[in-house]
């Protein structure tokens, strides 16, 4: 659906950042291909990935798979995945789901770095 | 009333012009900006439920959507020839249970259910519609 940057991934010490980069998070494709990076990230020894969710501002559930996914491959490493600079429609989301109860979730990426050992 | 309408064959290259038209009507439709973005977030997880389930490779058909407004309610109806499905029949996920047990999937109906005022479904002569309104006071 879209050709644009999906994400960009940056290292801060113990903790990959991985910034979600597309305005739009409702591409079904889209979905699968974060699904499979944050899980081939655990899957290569990271034990901390924070993902930053600030430019995003529509999100659909189908990514709440992608990271339900990646979330059970961090618990099988014994890593962890956050999330931080949540837009209001996607803490919304969030919520309602109860991923807010699965996650981490940090207001700014400081804080997140901060508290990850990231910073 | 002004009812706005689009009909597309019901295939993932068109979700894109899908969400853009519940965006547009929206707008036209002067929705609150407090209302705006759940019934946008609940059209998008109905609308990707049809393109994605509705149909088999083999069966393919279109996906309806009417969207209009009346006072203070906005209405979306949308309209499948897919293999019927009552997503107010769809049982509730529980979203206490832990990572390792949690479902990967089930969010999506749970979603609409929450951000809308009421959800209604029936089928007739071959046809699902899927009924979404939001409400709000006058004092938005």
């Amino acid at each position: 659906m879209s050709d644009a940057v999906l994400f960009i991934d940056e290292s801060r010490q113990d903790v990959k950042l991985v910034h979600i980069m597309a305005q739009r998070l409702l591409d079904p494709q889209q979905a699968e291909t974060l699904a499979r990076h944050l899980v081939g990230l655990f899957d290569s020894g990271i034990l901390c990935v924070l993902v930053e969710m600030g430019s995003v501002q529509r999100l659909s559930s189908i990514f709440f798979r992608s990271f339900i996914m990646a979330g059970k491959k961090a618990g099988e490493k014994k890593a962890k995945l956050a999330f931080c600079n949540l837009p209001p429609t996607v803490q919304e989301g969030f919520t309602i789901t109860g991923l807010t109860d699965l996650f981490p979730i940090y207001k700014n990426e400081n804080e997140a770095l901060v508290k990850l050992g990231g910073k | 009333m002004n009812v706005l309408s689009l009909e597309k064959e019901a295939h993932r290259d068109n979700l894109e012009a899908l969400f853009s038209f519940v965006e547009q009507a929206l707008t036209t439709l002067n929705a609150p900006a407090s209302k705006r973005d759940g019934m946008m977030m609940a059209l998008d997880e109905a609308l990707t439920n049809v393109v994605l389930y509705a149909y088999t490779d083999d069966h393919r058909g279109t996906v309806l959507i009417h969207m209009s407004r009346a006072d203070n309610t906005l209405t979306a109806e949308i309209v499948d020839r897919g293999k019927p499905f009552d997503p107010t029949a769809h049982p509730t996920p529980d979203i206490s249970l832990p990572i390792e047990q949690r479902p990967i999937g089930g969010l999506g109906i749970h979603l609409i259910r929450n951000l809308v005022t009421s959800l209604r479904y029936y089928r007739k002569e071959g046809e699902n519609h899927l009924i979404l309104t939001t409400s709000w006071k006058d004092t938005l």
